[in-house]
């Protein structure tokens, strides 16, 4: 399994969030730390969200939930009582750091006593808390107001329409900047600020080439069936292999000479060199010209030949050969399938859960790395559940009602 | 309290194209002091690309994209494969808490810049070393760019019309997502060094960290065996309908509309003039509206499409009806939310002039701040080399003399 720090076990998270959170908690758990998400008696409302399982009693199972939950602890409030507002108040007092949503850090700062005090809030929301807009407050939105909508889609050539980012990809990227910001917040101590993280904001934030292309040349992107939006209107890279699969050879065309000439010794071998072996195919750099958009004719035609000979074998072979020769080219793959690739196999991305009560256990995705510390040693492969409603209420409110024991930093060695 | 986050932690950075200098422009907003290592000879190819019209193509210094991902750095030549360089790059190193790279497999330790090297001269070191598959494994040569990660993760195939083609994403988000995973783990063993001193050395793998985000849908595969199955423009899990993108009058123009409540449906169908549909029964309920989403897609494209965007957006707008209109690059420059939260912040770069910049989106006291433009090339030599590690100007003059920097 991947490893937490150890040293963040002392770290303490109250997660308030909504659906703009779920990742920035996740990913703050899955650093080690302390992190209890706190449910109304009824349970959070995304114990009841889109994709739904049903357990071996009966009852839905929200694997949404389970996926962003997994590792926390939960404790049940009731603010409407006197005894939930004292316990919401006592754990935001303990925290570290608290995590909220637009609708929690409104109503924690309007029922507690002192709000959340001086311990630092990372709040996740669509627009921002000076912004909220709650009608338009999901991804649809969200991509539309974020620069996202109009990069994706399909192209002229294919009843043009622009395609949204599939699952919430502006709640992931908000969720990577929350939990950036619930670090910095922690390093910060204990000063009552606000780190308020926009989705929308994340959106635009990775949309690549649309600001600087905009603000420096005032071009506009040209979305493409295939992906990868560029300034001027080109071919499609995307193409169906032999077996019916889809493989994205991105730039048909190899970056060094030597990458040409073992393309095009393999194209040959498998009967498929066409004309390239005429001298006007020779050199790479008069096919491939200065501008990566901008292909000469000859490579054009080199470039319709290497896609014949790709959709003529299957894509798992152009993939991995393709790969053994330095073509930074792709098979298009469902997400389940990265469960079987070695690749993550041997480095143990995926890490076991289960639901509470049951038996069988699944793979679920880790931190995107492997850590080599004196202070983290690697850890066993767990079976990570997710909390049930309340599970720890009791055990929580002991336990941050005592300071965190052996807190006391080492030496910096900062310089 | 006083100053950036990350105000005393220095960052040597061997980074380029985009995952790389996202991960330290993070850092740097934040407080870090970023001095940014680059080969005199071959410097990174976005440092031309993306120029403003009339610009010399070849010139190193006008990159727009370049400017915007690498504000907050200093930048210093040195060529690591001469044979005085390592022995720099080390006095440098000692000198850093945090160094990042993106060079690919192993490169640094061709330089003799290996993490057990480099520990050697400045225990507690931070060493991120991103690469596509990460080290060791089959993969681990493999050649990957942000669409290319996209597409082995799965996330690629996930985007797109259900039932349609996969159309992919039109950007590289792969590559900005590992910058930001990039960008925690550093934050997380800064952290982890507080409290036990340790250092760490981080080998993250780009493309894992585009498998995290397919979400939910590994599970859903294991758990209920179903395969990913797009979802278009619906947002992810909803029963909204209509929803989705609406082609409006003019080049490309688009809208999003999503309705949820019986209220939003009946506000719809008044304003595009079909009370009929308000009556029929399979339209009634939420729920039966989903099941019916081509024929009302076609319903709702035929009032938009006579029509401009922003009458659309108007109209169902004080109708109640969520709408949004599909923001061009230009538009997204004077969107007030981003406009009022200090998302666009200003620097004067020496030769592009005063830039405005995207600055991320965390909002706080705590930063982003914006404190210079993307470097020149080489520009802080002299500081860093004279400054930082005692150089003289001769020997620094010696050293451009024999191409080391």
């Amino acid at each position: 399994m991947r490893q937490p720090f150890p040293s963040f076990q002392q770290l303490r998270v109250l997660d308030l969030t909504d659906r703009w959170g779920q990742f920035a908690a996740k990913l703050v758990t899955q650093l080690g730390a302390d992190v209890v998400v706190a449910e109304p008696p009824g349970g959070h409302e995304l114990r009841r969200a889109w994709p739904l399982a049903v357990s071996p009693a009966g009852q839905p199972i929200s694997l949404y939930f389970w996926h962003f939950n997994a590792g926390k602890r939960s404790v049940a409030l009731d603010l409407e009582t006197g005894e939930g507002r004292s316990a919401a108040a006592g754990l935001v007092a303990a925290a570290d750091v608290v995590l909220a949503g637009a609708d929690s850090y409104d109503r924690f700062s309007a029922t507690l006593p002192g709000g959340f005090g001086s311990t630092p809030v990372v709040a996740l929301s669509a627009y921002g808390l000076d912004h909220r807009d709650d009608e338009r407050a999901d991804e649809l939105h969200v991509a539309a107001r974020g620069g996202t909508a109009g990069l994706s889609g399909y192209g002229p050539e294919e009843n043009s329409s622009p395609i949204i980012p599939p699952a919430e990809q502006a709640m992931h990227s908000a969720g990577l900047y929350g939990a950036i910001a619930a670090l910095l917040a922690v390093r910060r101590g204990r000063t009552a600020e606000l780190f308020d993280v926009s989705a929308q904001a994340a959106a635009f934030q990775g949309t690549e080439q649309l600001f600087s292309c905009w603000v420096y040349r005032r071009e506009v992107l040209h979305r493409r069936g295939g992906g990868y939006a560029t300034p001027f209107p080109t071919g499609r890279w995307q193409l169906v292999s032999s077996d019916g699969s889809y493989f994205y050879p991105l730039g048909l065309l190899p970056r060094t000479q030597r990458e040409w000439t073992d393309l095009k010794d393999w194209m040959r071998r498998e009967g498929a060199i066409q004309d390239l072996d005429e001298p006007a195919y020779a050199d790479l750099m008069e096919l491939r010209g200065q501008n990566p958009f901008v292909i000469s004719a000859p490579g054009q035609h080199a470039g319709e030949v290497i896609s014949d000979f790709l959709r003529s074998i299957d894509a798992e072979r152009a993939y991995r050969e393709g790969q053994a020769m330095k073509m930074g080219w792709g098979r298009v793959y469902q997400p389940h399938e990265t469960l079987g690739e070695e690749q993550f196999v041997l480095r143990e991305l995926f890490h076991r859960t289960a639901w509470p009560g049951t038996s069988e256990v699944y793979r679920t995705q880790s931190l995107p790395w492997i850590i080599q510390s004196a202070s983290v040693p690697h850890a066993p492969d767990e079976v990570v559940y997710p909390p049930e409603i309340g599970q720890h209420t009791r055990d929580v409110l002991d336990a941050w009602a005592k300071p965190v024991s052996g807190t006391e930093p080492s030496a910096s060695t900062e310089r | 309290m006083p100053g950036l986050p990350l105000t005393g932690v220095r960052v040597l950075d061997f980074t380029w194209v985009i995952s790389g200098p996202q991960c330290t422009h993070i850092l740097g907003d934040f407080g870090a002091e970023v001095i940014k290592v680059e080969w005199p000879h071959y410097p990174d190819g976005m440092r031309n690309r993306g120029q403003p019209p009339g610009t010399d193509p070849g010139s190193w210094e006008e990159g727009g994209l370049w400017n915007n991902l690498n504000r907050n750095k200093r930048s210093v030549t040195l060529n690591m494969r001469h044979p005085r360089a390592a022995a720099i790059a080390l006095d440098l190193v000692a000198q850093c808490d945090v160094v990042v790279a993106n060079m690919g497999p192993h490169v640094l330790e061709s330089w003799g810049l290996s993490w057990e090297v480099m520990q050697s001269v400045r225990p507690g070191l931070i060493y991120l070393c991103m690469t596509g598959f990460g080290l060791g494994g089959p993969n681990e040569g493999y050649l990957v760019f942000g669409p290319v990660m996209q597409a082995i993760s799965g996330i690629h195939g996930m985007t797109g019309r259900p039932g349609a083609e996969p159309a992919g994403l039109g950007y590289s988000y792969a590559d900005y997502t590992a910058g930001y995973f990039g960008a925690l783990a550093v934050l997380a063993a800064l952290q982890d060094r507080e409290a036990t001193g340790n250092g760490a050395m981080i080998d993250l793998g780009q493309v894992e960290a585009t498998v995290a985000l397919t979400s939910v849908a590994i599970l859903d595969y294991q758990v209920n065996g179903r395969p990913f199955s797009a979802w278009g423009n619906v947002p992810f899990g909803a029963d909204d309908a209509p929803a989705g993108l609406y082609r409006c009058q003019g080049e490309d123009s688009w809208c999003a509309i999503s309705v949820r409540t019986d209220d939003q449906w009946a506000a719809l169908t008044r304003v595009i003039g079909r009370d009929d549909l308000g009556c029929d029964s399979r339209f009634s309920a939420q729920k039966s509206r989903a099941g019916h989403r081509p024929m009302l897609d076609q319903v709702v494209s035929a009032w938009t499409e006579p029509r401009t965007r922003d009458a659309v957006v108007t109209e169902l707008a004080d109708a109640g009806v969520p709408c949004s209109p599909v923001l061009t690059a230009e538009e997204m420059l004077a969107d007030p939310a981003l406009r009022a939260r200090g998302y666009y912040q200003e620097a004067t770069h020496p030769l592009l002039g005063p830039r405005e910049f995207q600055m991320g989106a965390i909002q706080s006291p705590a930063g982003p701040e914006l404190r210079r433009a993307g470097p020149m090339f080489g520009e802080a030599n002299d500081d860093i080399y004279g400054g930082l590690l005692g150089m003289s100007p001769d020997h620094i003059r010696e050293l451009a003399a024999e191409a080391v920097i």
